[in-house]
């Protein structure tokens, strides 16, 4: 994946000039392929809105968002659309999957959307079914399911098309922490083979998997630190001795 | 009173759903009371032939009032799934059941006056227009018999305050079972999934098919009511189980196809197989209210249609008198001409005809075998006329060989070859009598033929069994209006004994007066189920929209742009709107054979015309059911276009 690079986004909502209606101040930052990258900050900072202006469902006031070779914050609605479908998968803490198709299906959608052969993703769609536990769920419905389960069919769509990137929205927001925990250690698995995760979460636990924090607060990076070689546990006192300098 | 506080806030909060009930529920109240009061003030008391019509005036009246009842059931238990929201936040503030129970006691009640009163004053606003529309219909001049019953007023509160009592009592009764946990969560209980039913949608293919043939098969007349009656069974529950079970099976087999993956198919067979889980009971419904509206109104449209057809079939002349030729005392048709000239009333085109026998038969081939039941069907009914009481009546010398015959039949079908068989004799026609002045009336069902013969013959085989004589007159000037009902009153009475005499004045005024009504109340009925069922349909976008909308989101997040999405919608609603109609409009086409049949009995009229008129009938419903389901669909589109981003993202 080439890079993803923010250059100075802003974002306000109602009058421009007024100071306080900016959401997000001069975001800078650049994410290089196989990335792990959390995004934290306290409700309100404006991390939510930063994603959606990566995930193209809106569009920054002032500012550049570009991934490889593609302005995205110059798309319209349809191009941002296509964009979204070939490029993006997304995690979100709620209202992951469609009610109206089965597991297996809500899995295949975005191979749909993009007009490929399903059959030539049949292989890919038992290994991922193996790897995130869901053989027997296939040919359920979403509201079958559980939490979990429903965030690991939601981690499987997300990985089936290989995206440039996976987006991920407080993604353990709703389960419980072992069910968390199983679904942090996948994600972190994929991103060693390869794929390119930026997540949004305010806890430190699943920040941990990452190797890479960026600290919001009030619009603006506040810090940002890296893994490098740190265990899990290290890497979140790391997290949370920052989180702390964030609120003094 | 803090409770009622409470009350009035829910109604006010849950605005959307209400008002349609509220509307549908004056609207119900309105037709039962302008039925009953017709019903109360006795408008037909003085009129002969309206009794028919009083009488399907009670029994529209009770169809109404079941399908009210059913209806304001239904309808509240809808109101009563959305309303566990807000009472489970109360309970959860510290409100107990007692209380919770004043609340919705509180709402019904408002509710319930609130209906009575828009209810009863667009009753009696319209009570006057309908009953004048139903007496124009029936062509009755009424010097405005129309009296507004006080009576029924006080009976419909009363009708209404016991349905509203039952219903707060249902209320109170599923509240005070609930426990609290259900309370909480019992706001969006995702229904309980089956396996895919192929065993339930087979049987419902079959059911509805068996009920369908039939409706094709059946001749005998006498069987055809029972048998409609259970084909009517056999298809509601047919298409009952054909939208809930059926249809998923359909939708199952098309999902196994390689085609399944691409965009449309895929979310077109999805998005329906979703949709017909939740809404199959809302779409049957609303498939059987409108083969209800469909079948009432066509059948009353074709017999208001071919009312006339009825009367020239059955009246030659104007003036018919039928006697008994043995009876010599009195010749009837001389009384009625000399009454005539009694009151003035100049006659002419006199015609007669001498019948010397009657006998039913069921056609073998070229075989006519003479049958005594005359309730079967396809009969034909052979007249035999003495040549030389023919010749008698017509100042003709005619004569006839033996086993010769002249025959003669309404609409000059030619019904009989060249030779047949009749009580084992073979005879050969020697001419069919083409004369449109021919005095002979038919009998709906049956095949008629009055068949010339010589009178050796006509002794031998048929044995002069039934003798008798028609006159027909016409009327060339009737007259004032009471000096031709006093020669009416004056032949009919005298014929007493006998033989009879009868006008086709009267039978004309009859048949105005019951197809008119029938009619009128036919269109009141479509009215009603027109009515419950455009609420069905609202309710049913209603709760389609507000369980899709999130749906949408996804979609659109995860790739799909909005004028894709927006198309796909618009096919699945025109599909699931145009399921109803469609099986709707076959379920028409099954019931108009049977119905036609029975139609044939009762008016000889052209079938064209009934064909006519029930193709009318049908397009006029598909245009109204069109607008119907595009304004409820409005409310669907309403709905999920409501996906603000912020209203799913917080922080």
């Amino acid at each position: 994946m080439s890079k993803l690079e923010i250059k100075s986004v802003s974002k306000t909502y109602g009058k421009v000039e007024n100071q306080s209606s900016y959401v997000l101040k001069n975001i800078n930052f650049t994410v290089e392929e196989g990335e792990y990258i959390s995004i934290m900050g306290e409700s309100g900072s404006g991390k939510t809105t930063l994603l959606n202006l990566l995930a193209t469902l809106d569009k920054p006031t002032k500012g550049s968002i570009q991934l490889g070779d593609q302005s995205v914050d110059q798309m319209n609605d349809s191009q941002s659309a296509d964009f979204r479908r070939d490029n993006l998968g997304f995690i979100f803490q709620k209202f992951n999957l469609l009610n109206i198709f089965t597991c297996r299906d809500n899995i295949l959608l975005p191979i749909v959307l993009a007009k490929k052969n399903v059959e030539d993703y049949t292989a890919k769609l038992n290994d991922l079914s193996r790897k995130l536990g869901l053989e027997d769920l296939l040919e359920k419905y979403p509201y079958q399911l559980s939490g979990g389960q429903q965030q690991r069919v939601a981690a499987a769509r997300a990985l089936i098309n290989s995206p440039e990137l996976i987006l991920a929205d407080e993604p353990t927001g709703a389960l419980d922490s072992s069910t968390s925990e199983k679904l942090l250690d996948i994600l972190q698995d994929f991103n060693n083979s390869g794929q390119t995760i930026l997540m949004v979460t305010h806890s430190a636990i699943a920040a941990s998997h990452s190797n890479r924090v960026l600290f919001i607060k009030d619009g603006t990076i506040f810090n940002q630190i890296y893994r490098g070689d740190m265990s899990n546990e290290e890497f979140y006192t790391k997290i949370v001795e920052a989180s702390t300098l964030l609120n003094e | 009173m803090f409770l009622s506080k409470i009350a009035r806030n829910n109604i006010k909060a849950n605005k959307n759903m209400i008002i349609p009930f509220f509307i549908a529920g004056s609207l119900l109240t309105a037709f039962n009371f302008i039925l009953l009061n017709m019903i109360e003030s006795n408008s037909f008391k003085n009129i002969v032939s309206a009794d028919v019509v009083t009488i399907f005036l009670k029994y529209s009246f009770g169809i109404i009032l079941a399908i009210t009842v059913v209806f304001m059931f239904y309808a509240d238990n809808y109101l009563s799934q959305s309303r566990n929201r807000e009472l489970s936040l109360y309970s959860m503030l510290g409100m107990n059941k007692r209380q919770i129970t004043g609340v919705i006691t509180i709402e019904e009640i408002l509710t319930y006056i609130a209906t009575q009163v828009v209810g009863i004053f667009l009753g009696i606003g319209f009570s006057k227009l309908s009953s004048m529309l139903l007496f124009k219909m029936m062509s009755i001049d009424m010097k405005m018999n129309y009296r507004l019953s006080f009576k029924a007023i006080l009976e419909i509160i009363a009708i209404f305050a016991i349905i509203y009592l039952f219903i707060i009592l249902r209320n109170s009764i599923k509240i005070y079972r609930l426990n609290l946990q259900e309370f909480f969560n019992s706001t969006s209980k995702t229904e309980n999934i089956k396996k895919i039913p192929w065993i339930r949608g087979i049987i419902s293919f079959i059911i509805l098919f068996t009920g369908y043939i039939l409706a094709l098969m059946t001749k005998n007349p006498q069987k055809m009511l029972p048998v409609f009656l259970l084909a009517v069974g056999l298809v509601i529950v047919g298409i009952f189980m054909t939208f809930s079970f059926g249809s998923i099976v359909v939708l199952k087999f098309l999902k196994g196809r390689k085609s399944y993956y691409k965009i449309k198919n895929f979310v077109m067979i999805s998005g329906l197989t979703h949709r017909l889980r939740r809404s199959s009971v809302s779409l049957a419904t609303i498939c059987l209210l409108c083969t209800a509206t469909l079948v009432t109104v066509s059948v009353t449209a074709c017999l208001f249609a071919g009312r006339n057809q009825i009367l020239e079939e059955a009246y030659p002349r104007e003036v018919m008198v039928h006697s008994d030729r043995e009876s010599k005392k009195e010749n009837l048709s001389g009384y009625v001409e000399s009454s005539a000239k009694k009151h003035d009333i100049k006659l002419k085109d006199h015609a007669r005809l001498s019948i010397d026998a009657s006998i039913s038969a069921k056609k073998d081939e070229n075989n006519f075998k003479e049958i005594s039941n005359p309730a079967a069907s396809d009969l034909y009914q052979f007249n035999i006329i003495n040549i030389d009481n023919y010749n008698k009546d017509n100042g003709t010398n005619l004569k006839l060989s033996s086993n010769k015959v002249y025959y003669y039949t309404r609409n000059n079908d030619e019904v009989l070859d060249k030779k047949f068989k009749l009580k084992n004799n073979e005879w050969t026609v020697e001419k069919q009598i083409k004369d449109n002045n021919f005095l002979a009336n038919s009998q709906p069902g049956k095949t008629n033929i009055y068949l010339v013969m010589n009178s050796k013959e006509e002794k031998k085989y048929f044995k002069d069994k039934d003798t008798f004589v028609y006159d027909g007159f016409n009327i060339k000037d009737t007259g004032s209006k009471k000096q031709f009902q006093n020669f009416m009153d004056d032949s009919a009475s005298h014929a007493a004994g006998n033989g009879f005499v009868s006008f086709a004045h009267n039978e004309y005024v009859a048949l105005n007066i019951v197809m008119g009504g029938f009619l009128f109340l036919g269109g009141l009925l479509a009215i009603v189920f027109m009515l419950i069922t455009a609420l069905v349909m609202y309710y049913r976008q209603l709760a389609e929209g507000l369980s899709d909308r999130d749906d949408y989101i996804v979609m659109n997040e995860i790739g799909m742009g909005v004028s894709q999405v927006k198309k796909i919608v618009q096919r699945q609603v025109n599909w699931t709107s145009a399921a109803p109609l469609i099986f709707s409009a076959v379920n028409l086409l099954f019931a108009f054979t049977l119905l036609n049949r029975l139609l044939q009995y009762i008016t000889p009229a052209n079938p064209h015309l009934f064909i006519e008129v029930t193709l009318i009938t049908l397009l006029v419903f598909a245009v109204v059911y069109a607008v119907l389901s595009f304004l409820t669909g409005r409310v669907y589109f309403s709905l999920i276009k409501n996906n603000k981003l912020n209203d799913r993202r917080e922080g």
